[in-house]
C-alpha cells in the first residue's frame, strides 16, 4: 500500500466513471471524494473544517451546474482558486478542453482513461499545486519576519514569534535566525543601559543630597546654631 | 470468449490494469454499466420524442463514454454519431439512430454478459 499522495475531488454525474476513477486513484495511492455534480462539488471544496483537496477532477457535461460554470465558480472564489482542476473530457472534445484551459482549467484527462496518463497528469497538477503552497507559505514568513522588524522598533517583539520562521533551513531561515539573535542582543543592551541608568540616578541623588546637607552645615546661621547647642550642653555638664 | 468486433478486448484490459488488475472489480464494473445503458437508452427515446436535445445529447453522451470504456467501439461511434445530432438540435432521423444504438447496444450486451461469472 502505498503512502497518501495526494487528496483528489471527483465530480462527475456518471456512477460508472465515478466508481471507474476513485480505483483507479486508490490504486495509484490518493484518496478521494466525490460528487455528482457541480452544486454538490462546491458544497465540498467550500466546506473549510475538511481536510482541503489537491486537485478536483471534473466532468464538462453533467445536469444543473455543468463543468464550464463549476469551474468557472471555483477560478471566482479567492480561497478555490489555486486548486488544479484537471477536466474529464472525451477525445471528441477538444473545443470543450480548449474553453476551459481559457478559463483557468489545468490539464484534461481522456475518456477512456489510462492509469499511466492519469498518474502523469495527477502527479504534474500535484506537483504545481506543492509549488503554490510552498510560495504562498514562503510570502507569510516574509510577513511575520517584517512584522517581527516592526515589533522591535514598537518595544513589542517577542522572540517566539520567530520561532516556526526560524527552522526553515533556507536563507529566510537563516535571516530569521540573526533577527532573533541581534533582537535579543539589542533587548539585553537595552536591559543593560536602563540598569545603568538607574544606578547613575541614584549616585547623582546622593550627590545631591550631600550638596545640600552642605549647603545648610555650611551657614552662618548652622554654625550658630551649632554654638549655642555646644554652650547648652557645657553649661548642663557643669 | 468475446464477439469479433464487439468489444475490443485491449480496452478492455486497460480498464482492468487502470482500475489495479481485480478481475472482480471489472465484473462490478461491467454489471454497473449493464444496469444503467437501459436507463439512458430510455431517456434517449423519451429525449427524441420530446424533442429535447439536452437530454438526448447527455445520454448518448454517457453511453458513449461507458461504452468506449469497455471496447464497444461500434456502440460507441452510434452514441457518438446521435450526440452529435443532438449538439446541432437536429432531430431529423435520430429515431433510425436510436436504432443502430440499441441493435450494437444488444451485441455489447450479450458480448460483456459472457464475460461475467456465472451467477
Amino acid at each position: 500500500m502505498n503512502a497518501v499522495r495526494g487528496h483528489l475531488l471527483v465530480v462527475d454525474d456518471d456512477r460508472l466513471n465515478r466508481m471507474v476513477l476513485t480505483r483507479a486513484l486508490r490504486e495509484q495511492g490518493y484518496t478521494t471524494e466525490t460528487a455528482e455534480n457541480g452544486w454538490q462539488a462546491l458544497e465540498l471544496l467550500c466546506q473549510q473544517h475538511r481536510r482541503g483537496f489537491d486537485v478536483v477532477l471534473l466532468d464538462v457535461l453533467m445536469p444543473e451546474l455543468d463543468g464550464y460554470q463549476t469551474l468557472a465558480r471555483i477560478k471566482n472564489e479567492s480561497a478555490l482558486k489555486h486548486i488544479p482542476v484537471i477536466m474529464i473530457s472525451a477525445v471528441d472534445e477538444m473545443d470543450s478542453v480548449i474553453r476551459c484551459i481559457k478559463m483557468g482549467a489545468t490539464d484534461y484527462l481522456p475518456k477512456p482513461f489510462n492509469a499511466a496518463l492519469l498518474q502523469a497528469r495527477i502527479s504534474a497538477s500535484l506537483a504545481g499545486k506543492r509549488l503554490r503552497d510552498l510560495e504562498l507559505e514562503y510570502l507569510e514568513q516574509v510577513g511575520h519576519v517584517t512584522a517581527a522588524a516592526a515589533a522591535v522598533e514598537a518595544g513589542t517583539f517577542a522572540t517566539d514569534s520567530l520561532q516556526v520562521v526560524a527552522t526553515r533551513p533556507d536563507a529566510l531561515g537563516q535571516l530569521a535566525r540573526v533577527f532573533q539573535r541581534m533582537a535579543h542582543e539589542v533587548r539585553s543592551r537595552e536591559e543593560r543601559l536602563k540598569r545603568e541608568v538607574g544606578e547613575l540616578r541614584i549616585e547623582i541623588n546622593q550627590v545631591r543630597q550631600a550638596q545640600r546637607v552642605a549647603e545648610i552645615t555650611e551657614t552662618e546661621y548652622f554654625r550658630r546654631l551649632r554654638g549655642q547647642a555646644d554652650e547648652l550642653r557645657r553649661i548642663m555638664e557643669g | 470468449m468475446t464477439e469479433p468486433n464487439v468489444i475490443d478486448k485491449g480496452a478492455l484490459d486497460e480498464l482492468q490494469e487502470t482500475t489495479g488488475g481485480d478481475p472482480e472489480f471489472l465484473a462490478e464494473l461491467i454489471e454497473t454499466y449493464l444496469d444503467d445503458a437501459p436507463g439512458l437508452l430510455a431517456t434517449m427515446r423519451w429525449a427524441i420524442g420530446a424533442a429535447n436535445a439536452e437530454e438526448l445529447r447527455r445520454a448518448a453522451h454517457s453511453l458513449k463514454s461507458n461504452s468506449a470504456s469497455f471496447g464497444a467501439r461500434i456502440l460507441a461511434t452510434r452514441c457518438q454519431e446521435l450526440e452529435q445530432q443532438a449538439k446541432n438540435g437536429i432531430f431529423d432521423g435520430a429515431s433510425e439512430r436510436l436504432v443502430h444504438v440499441e441493435t450494437a447496444y444488444a451485441d455489447a450486451e450479450r458480448a460483456l454478459r459472457a464475460l461475467l461469472p456465472p451467477a
